[in-house]
């Protein structure tokens, strides 16, 4: 597995077979990408165009990338991901200088919208929590969460120092624990 | 314990059958189409380099040619020790300071 991954990255920077190597990407990391951003900008046709320039940009961006490891591509992939969901974000806000945070509003509604009829109650009360959070506390907790991934390698994404990842983190799971417990009573 | 656990995980979101699947192909396809626009990028890069490649290579043979060349000055001086006495007289100092006055000579 890690040498089939290695061939991979190793691939991935060939000129004449990186177009195959990303296609395997692609087929790998697809689904764990587009819920991410699909957690992010939660209508399904905006993280859909996200993800296609999520591979889009990685692709052009490739000779950049220096790591070695699965975890250092995931790592990068999820950082492409990121800024690009963000960017589609940007995108809806009213005002230029409005902050992320005030779309979170609009995002809870969109939800209400894209709400799978077979979902889980609980899931649903969880993400309308989360939805309501600041963004970094957002990326935060859904990247440790549902992502399962470790502090450093969020870090590595983010650009934030692990103390204050975890530091949100908390504030996350504290303000949804809260949250989920106000809408139990709604 | 962890069954409550998966359902907190499962994603409450409406996605269509067979919506990843066509979004993988289509990731696919813009990817094809970025390595095809890149090539064209370098191709178009390849043939300007090229191109101005050859350009400086004329101005450089031209440039050599000129050196070569007799100037005008050079010429004159020829068809002047050439030329009958009586030819010259007819001349005057300024008409002979313009290379047209050559075909006269």
């Amino acid at each position: 597995m890690n040498a089939d991954i290695t061939q991979i990255i190793n691939t991935l920077k060939s000129e004449q077979y990186a177009v195959r190597a990303f296609e395997v990407v692609i087929e790998r990391y697809s689904e764990r990408l587009y819920w991410h951003i699909r957690r992010i900008v939660v209508q399904h046709e905006e993280a859909e165009d996200a993800l296609q320039d999520t591979f889009v940009t990685a692709y052009s961006a490739v000779g950049g990338f220096r790591g070695e490891t699965e975890s250092s591509l995931v790592a990068w992939l999820y950082k492409i991901a990121t800024t690009v969901a963000l960017k589609a974000l940007k995108r809806r806000r009213k005002h230029i200088f409005a902050s992320l945070d005030s779309l979170s509003n609009t995002l809870v509604s969109d939800f209400e919208a894209e709400i799978d009829p077979s979902a889980d109650q609980i899931a649903i009360k969880l993400q309308r929590a989360i939805l309501a959070l600041p963004m970094k506390q957002k990326l935060v907790f859904n990247m440790r969460y549902y992502d399962e991934l470790s502090f450093e390698e969020i870090s590595q994404i983010t650009g934030q120092s692990v103390a204050t990842l975890k530091t949100n983190y908390h504030y996350a799971a504290k303000r949804i624990k809260q949250l989920v417990s106000q809408l139990d009573y709604e | 314990m962890s069954n409550d656990m998966d359902r907190m995980k499962s994603m409450p979101y409406r996605l269509e059958d067979g919506a990843m699947e066509r979004m993988k192909i289509r990731a696919c396809a813009a990817v094809r189409g970025q390595q095809a626009k890149s090539n064209k990028g370098a191709r178009v890069l390849r043939w300007s380099l090229s191109f101005a490649v050859a350009v400086v290579l004329c101005f450089v043979v031209l440039g050599y040619m000129e050196l070569t060349e007799p100037t005008y000055y050079e010429q004159f001086m020829e068809l002047v020790a050439e030329a009958p006495e009586d030819a010259l007289y007819e001349l005057s100092a300024d008409m002979v300071e313009y290379a047209e006055d050559m075909t006269l000579l």
